[in-house]
């Protein structure tokens, strides 16, 4: 990006907008250079609690010990301490290059449609509103939010020449740590008691599982139906919720914590996806009880690493995975597995992996259009996927129909219950 | 006697200082330089607010970095209070042990 020299100026949109490039890749070095000096100071700063003086001065003093020691960790490590702001100066020198990849993605698009958007123009209304799709005046919108399908470009840019083994490497480097899982209970709710029917009902069960909890539960389904040949069949259905947490600590009790983002994106193992796993051991899933995963977002990546996983290491079988609003691209799917990846085309966190979902028989992926005007509405389970999943029920496309009609095991079933357990990060 | 290396203490004290004033100056110059980023439209005003508020919690770390030395510095008061009054009670001990083995020496010859 450091040789690109042309600004933007673009008319139209809710204020037009301007952009130079190389102001923002400036910018986007200077933040990055001040993230990784915060994250230094704050090692160094750590260093210190372990300085001989310190440690001599405790045994005299130590209450005085304690405060000191309290008041540098909560500067350091508390809530927007040295640590967390290293982490989001990062984010914010990588958005910003994001946003300078978008401009430049929709100043490209715009210098090939320009002429012929001008042409629309002539032709009154309809012709402007066909005129104004891909605007770049919708690229920047909360930074990235207004025109999603850009952000593949920002990330290719991110990501810089790294090659996915590479960016593999780095995601590893990330400390994580193990799991500890706490069982929580049936769910003994009416609505927890209807067996799925639609794409809709399991999107449905993960908002419950979702919605007013903690980040590290999860939902174990399970679902008595009869095979055709008339025999009571027990399957399993995991509800696996999103990032709920973006403190990014590795020490952070939350397994849905930033870190489990880099590494998963990836299709490196996390502790989240080891806490799931011990639950489906723990519930009592069996090696050939088949088994459909849901998530949404992180959840999503967390629960084609744990197909991908467990279908290598042969402890579950797990036939199905649905996603909503999830970045799987970049994780490999086996055949053996059925994958129905539901996308909004307004949201952004689809397109973190800057690359399209695999085009293959066993992969789906499904883009509805739920457009709220909200960027984290666009990505709410509850607001957008919920609703689309409703859409893909009603699709009759015949790509659709096809890996609805290969989860109609799990949708038709007589009875379920559901267990529910706690993950958390040691 | 304990150790206690009262001007590292001090030396820590003030390094932190220095880190609270470093942070200081990191969140203007990191503001200014999002100030002077050619940017117009929706994207640029929540990238300045965001640049804003992330300037505002390095300064808030700041001050909490200045808060750790203050504590810091009372903790070396307080740990030198002590090791004197430990000093001290040390040196009346050694004084007592003194003064008991020539009143025992003298008893011993008179005897």
């Amino acid at each position: 990006m450091g040789e690109v020299r042309r600004s933007v100026s673009v008319t139209g949109g809710v204020a037009g907008v301007e952009a130079r490039y190389d102001d923002l890749a400036i910018v986007s070095r200077t933040f990055a250079t001040a993230a990784g000096d915060l994250a230094e100071r704050s090692w160094r700063l750590h260093r210190m609690l372990a300085d001989p003086a310190l440690l001599a001065a405790a045994v005299l003093d130590p209450t005085g010990s304690a405060a000191f020691t309290a008041t540098l960790l909560a500067a350091l490590d508390g809530r927007h301490g040295l640590t967390w702001q290293a982490a989001a100066w990062g984010l914010t020198a990588g958005t910003v290059r994001g946003a300078a990849a978008a401009y430049l993605a929709a100043d490209r698009i715009d210098d090939q449609v320009g002429p012929a958007r001008a042409g629309l123009q002539q032709l009154g209304p309809a012709g402007h509103v066909v005129s104004q799709w891909r605007h770049p005046s919708r690229a920047p919108a909360g930074v990235l939010s207004g025109d999603p399908e850009l952000v593949d470009a920002a990330v290719v840019v991110l990501t810089g020449f790294w090659s996915d083994r590479q960016l593999l490497d780095r995601a590893a480097a990330y400390p994580d740590g193990r799991p500890i899982v706490v069982a929580t209970g049936a769910d003994r709710g009416v609505e927890a008691r209807h067996p799925p029917r639609t794409v809709a009902d399991l999107l449905a069960g993960l908002a419950r599982c979702n919605a007013p909890r903690q980040g590290g539960d999860i939902d174990v389904r399970f679902v008595l139906g009869r095979d055709a040949d008339g025999r009571v069949r027990r399957r399993v259905i995991v509800d696996i919720p999103g990032t709920k947490n973006w403190n990014p600590s590795p020490a952070e009790p939350d397994p849905t914590s930033f870190g489990t983002n880099v590494r998963a994106i990836t299709g490196s193992t996390t502790t989240y996806e080891a806490g799931v796993r011990a639950a489906m051991r723990r519930a009592g899933v069996r090696r050939n009880e088949p088994v459909l995963l849901v998530g949404h977002s992180q959840g999503g990546m967390v629960a084609v690493n744990l197909a991908r996983h467990a279908r290598s290491d042969g402890e579950f079988q797990v036939s199905d995975v649905v996603t909503a609003g999830a970045p799987i691209a970049r994780i490999p799917v086996p055949r053996s597995v059925q994958v129905l990846a539901l996308e909004n085309d307004a949201d952004v966190v689809p397109h973190c992996d800057g690359a399209d979902n695999q085009d293959r028989t066993n992969v789906t992926t499904v883009t509805v259009h739920r457009d709220t005007g909200d960027p984290l509405a666009n990505h709410s389970l509850e607001q957008s996927y919920l609703p689309g999943a409703r859409d893909v029920d009603a699709t009759d496309d015949p790509s659709v129909r096809g890996a609805v009609a290969g989860l109609r095991p799990f949708l038709e079933g007589t009875a379920v219950s559901t267990v529910t357990y706690h993950v958390e990060r040691r | 006697m304990s150790g206690l290396d009262f001007d590292r203490l001090g030396q820590l004290a003030l390094r932190l200082e220095q880190d609270a004033g470093a942070l200081r100056a990191r969140a203007a110059s990191l503001r200014d330089a999002a100030g002077a980023v050619v940017w117009r439209g929706r994207g640029a005003d929540a990238f300045r607010a965001c640049v804003g508020g992330q300037a505002g919690a390095l300064r808030t770390t700041a001050g909490r970095l200045d808060d750790a030395a203050d504590a810091l510095r009372r903790h070396a008061r307080a740990a030198r209070r002590v090791e004197e009054v430990a000093e001290a009670a040390a040196a009346l001990g050694r004084s007592v042990a003194h003064g008991v083995r020539a009143v025992a020496g003298a008893v011993a010859d008179a005897l």
